[in-house]
């Protein structure tokens, strides 16, 4: 494989505010945080797998709370009138369009997979179901978001 | 006008069919290309299928090339909406017979240009809370 | 006590009209406190009251330069409204070329082009459609008030969700090569251009004369009297012949009476017959 350059932080915390702001409308800002105070324990997980001239995995993981907002968002409607189903669909196209466009910064061709929803962890702990075969990969990035005080982090894992 | 909406994920749907409703359209849904042809099949042919790329059963490529193969379906202009962004997608789409082609993430302005380039009236229905620009 | 939008929004409308003959009006005060709120994130500033209390206290040119730029910095897209460019396509460029195919030579001026997509698309559409064009004098100069927008268009180099706003598919395949997760214009048609910062109200306007002149969607930010000193000025730097357009809401009607709109492909246009 080609030595390839991995993506800044800063591009990718460009892509997730332009994600964020045009399928959220007036949905308040993502800012970038250096880093969160606790571990947010309960966090719903989304992976998407890159293949090609870089291989690799783009793993969102966010409160609650914020996917919660995230699906009132895309659904048109209100938080509590979210399913756990409509969370999970909603995490999952929001983390294939980040996935679609962290992508792009990669020389083609690249390819990418269907997003996985992994439901509630942490990446750290261990693996959740669907990234079970990705034990060998690195995080090579990681940024840390919050939006209205809810965390949302994006973190690039190679394998190496 | 009357679209189709063509993707597998329902929020994305959603938030289309929303897109269109607000510009007047009566929307129908698909989860795949599969269930989109079988739509098709029934008719009236929708004036404007819009089509996710990667989708389960049949992806969109596969769509494009197996509605264009029906020349009684030519007269629907077809606008893809996916993550990929690569030219030479663009072109492979262009080329399998889509017409218009938008990258998400994209915002309401963004199909509503798209469909004023196709040709397409639109009619902006103004709803509360959501202004268009002036 | 903190600076208010009460004795802010004055200084900010009496600083925007000074230097660039925008009217902020009392109904644009959502609009203009957005961006304020945008800017004063950007340099750092807790609010946009914040901002202008600083602007008012110091006598920073620059910001007050950044000041004016985000306020007259207005929404672009590709083919914008799109009947224009039918039109430039249908009736404008044919004509143009048909007439002037023995000096071989058109200018061009977009004067009020921000980050140069109005611009680059009549650079794309003569290129598309009008390719014996190809090796005439073309003069494609674009012109706006704010320094930020006008390196952008030199750069030409353009966001995905710019990309999305109005350019045809066909075109982005055939005249933009991709920059990360960006977008940038061919060389060729980035080498056509010309872009430089121009304040349409104080300056001198570019030298000669030119056959088509896009004024669009600047005259509604002017008062009576700017609008009137504008488009006169304007319409002496067009050649005999040449074609004014203006926005999609915009009229010059009650400005110039000799000016006389004419009805095409669902827009309207302007053209000076050589008595004038």
């Amino acid at each position: 494989m080609t030595e390839v350059l991995i993506p800044s932080d800063a591009t990718i915390v460009e892509i997730a505010q332009e994600v964020w702001s045009s399928i959220l409308e007036d949905a308040g800002e993502l800012t970038s945080v250096f880093g969160f105070d606790e571990k947010h324990e309960t966090a719903v997980l989304a992976f998407i797998e890159i293949t090609g001239n870089w291989h690799g995995s783009v793993r969102i993981s966010c409160s609650v709370q914020a996917a919660k907002h995230i699906a009132a968002g895309m659904f048109g409607k209100s938080e509590i009138d979210v399913e756990d189903d409509e969370l999970s669909d909603a995490v999952g196209e929001f983390t294939n369009i980040i996935g679609g466009n962290i992508k792009a910064l990669f020389p083609s061709p690249c390819n990418l997979s269907l997003p996985g929803v992994a439901g509630i962890g942490s990446f750290a702990d261990n693996l959740p179901p669907g990234l079970e075969d990705k034990i060998s990969e690195v995080q090579v990035v990681e940024v840390h978001l919050e939006w209205e005080g809810e965390p949302l982090s994006i973190g690039l894992w190679e394998n190496k | 006008m009357i679209a189709l909406v063509v993707d597998d994920s329902r929020s994305m749907r959603s938030i289309l069919a929303r897109i269109l409703t607000q510009l007047g359209a009566q929307v129908s849904q698909a989860g795949d290309g599969k269930s989109a042809l079988a739509l098709l099949e029934v008719g009236p042919l929708p004036d404007i299928a819009l089509v996710d790329w990667h989708m389960p059963i049949m992806d969109g490529l596969q769509f494009v090339s197996a509605v264009r193969r029906r020349p009684e379906w030519r007269p629907m202009a077809i606008m893809m909406v996916s993550t990929e962004s690569d030219q030479h997608h663009i072109v492979q789409a262009l080329a399998a017979g889509a017409n218009e082609y938008i990258m998400k993430p994209f915002t309401k302005d963004a199909v509503q240009e798209k469909l004023e380039l196709l040709g397409i009236a639109v009619m902006n229905i103004q709803t509360k809370g959501n202004q268009g620009e002036s | 006590m903190g600076p208010t939008t009460a004795t802010c929004f004055p200084f900010l409308r009496d600083l925007v009209f000074k230097r660039s003959g925008i009217v902020l009006a009392q109904d644009q005060e959502y609009l203009v406190e957005a961006r304020l709120g945008v800017l004063a994130r950007e340099l750092g500033f807790p609010s946009g009251n914040d901002l202008i209390g600083h602007a008012m206290e110091s006598s920073d040119e620059s910001l007050q330069t950044r000041l004016v730029e985000c306020m007259a910095t207005g929404e672009t897209s590709w083919y914008r409204d799109v009947h224009p460019f039918d039109l430039m396509k249908d009736l404008v460029f044919p004509e143009l070329i048909s007439r002037k195919s023995l000096d071989r030579q058109l200018a061009i001026w977009s004067a009020a082009s921000s980050t140069g997509q109005e611009l680059y698309s009549v650079a794309m559409l003569l290129d598309y459609f009008f390719p014996e064009t190809s090796d005439w004098d073309l003069k494609l100069i674009g012109t706006d008030l704010s320094e930020k927008a006008i390196s952008r268009a030199k750069e030409g180099v353009f966001t995905a969700l710019e990309m999305n706003r109005g350019l045809p598919a066909m075109l982005l395949a055939e005249y933009f090569h991709r920059q990360g997760a960006k977008f940038q214009i061919s060389d060729a048609l980035r080498k056509r251009t010309k872009f430089s910062t121009l304040n349409l109200v104080h300056d001198w306007l570019p030298s000669g004369k030119y056959d088509l002149i896009l004024l669009r969607n600047v005259l509604i930010y002017f008062d009576v009297p700017t609008k009137r000193q504008v488009l006169s000025s304007i319409w002496g730097k067009l050649n005999d012949g040449g074609y004014l357009l203006l926005g999609s809401t915009e009229t010059t009607l009650g400005l110039a009476e000799d000016i006389l709109p004419v009805q095409s492909s669902g827009t309207t246009y302007y053209q000076k017959r050589g008595s004038q």
